[in-house]
């Protein structure tokens, strides 16, 4: 430092530069630009999201960011956003919606089922009706349309304390019941739901599944089919005679 | 035995409006139509429930009465049948 302060008091020439300026070079111990050279330049990155990356060894780079629901993933050794193909592998949350006091759910789980998928597990978290003694009912939905007629399928089951099988029979019926008590806020009801041949093509659409009544303790194993064949594109669940209250996700299966 | 439309006058007064919907999206009320459709078809289930519980109630009773005539106990009866 001191040798600056020298080297800018020592003659006429340096006037225009001062002690203080020159201290700023004080400890550079190598040519500044070569120091510059191997730092990574803030203006690489152009736009909110961008993400540094190595195109090659000591090359940096910029990487956009990519669109919702992308992941980062890697292509030809170097990171790239990509869309999850078919939703990878496994199952993928298509919707998962609540509603309280309504006397069915309407379209909220119309346009679930389409062709990225053929198989969808529905997830029954929660069902209930306003007054336990009611049916469960599913109902099949073809772009906003209600499926009314030509259900077919059973819903057998017991009660925690007997070895009595009952069935909810369900031949070529309105609507396709799968239980005899829907429950109350205090019998909240829950299940799960497979189905196939829906979301593609005109198909008859089947399901197979569990469900439990807490009102009763009665478990049930459903296995059901609509018989006119369409391009099925949701369900609808209601109960037979109350308002129902309850959370449903709904998950796609991989293609392949 | 209740009318059905004794059973359509209560779900009235039980339900004066019917919605359907969910929390993300909001909630709508049915339009006159497709509130008296479904207070209808809601009735002939209800109905259909109390006609299927009058038929279980009335099996029983016959069930217990042969049990009487037949002076043996449900036990007795299932013993027999197995």
């Amino acid at each position: 430092m001191t040798k600056a302060r020298d080297l800018a008091n020592a003659g006429t020439a340096l006037t225009s530069v001062s002690a203080t300026e020159l201290g700023y070079v004080d400890g550079v111990t190598s040519a500044i630009q070569t120091q510059l050279d191997a730092k990574t330049a803030k203006s690489t990155l152009t736009t909110t999201g961008d993400i540094y990356y190595a195109s090659a060894a000591n090359t940096p780079a910029r990487l956009g960011i990519g669109s919702t629901s992308q992941v980062l993933t890697v292509s030809g050794g170097v990171p790239t956003w990509a869309t999850p193909a078919g939703g990878g592998s496994g199952l993928t949350l298509i919707q998962r919606s609540t509603f309280s006091n309504v006397a069915n759910t309407g379209t909220t789980f119309d346009s679930v089922f389409t062709s990225t998928y053929k198989a969808y597990q529905v997830v029954i978290e929660e069902l209930y009706g306003v007054t336990a003694d009611n049916d469960p009912v599913l109902e099949m939905l073809y772009s906003g349309s209600v499926q009314g007629s030509d259900y077919y399928g059973a819903a057998g089951g017991a009660t925690y304390n007997s070895t009595v099988f009952d069935n909810v029979q369900n031949s070529n019926t309105g609507q396709f019941t799968f239980g005899s008590h829907i429950g109350n806020s205090d019998y909240i009801s829950s299940g799960t739901l497979w189905f196939a041949g829906v979301g593609n093509t005109s198909e008859k659409a089947r399901w197979t599944g569990v469900w439990q009544e807490p009102n009763d303790g009665k478990a049930r194993f459903i296995g059901g089919s609509q018989f006119t064949a369409r391009t099925y594109t949701g369900f609808r669940l209601r109960s037979s005679s109350t308002n129902v209250t309850g959370k449903v996700a709904v998950y796609g299966l991989a293609a392949s | 035995m209740i009318t059905k439309q004794e059973m359509i006058n209560q779900l009235k007064l039980e339900f004066p409006t019917l919605r359907v919907g969910n929390d993300d999206d909001g909630y709508v009320n049915l339009n006159i139509e497709e509130y008296e459709a479904t207070i209808a078809q809601w009735a002939d289930a209800k109905l259909e429930r109390l006609a299927r519980e009058a038929e279980a109630q009335a099996r029983a009773e016959a069930k217990a009465a042969l049990l009487i005539q037949l002076g043996i106990t449900e036990e007795q009866a299932k013993l027999l049948l197995s």
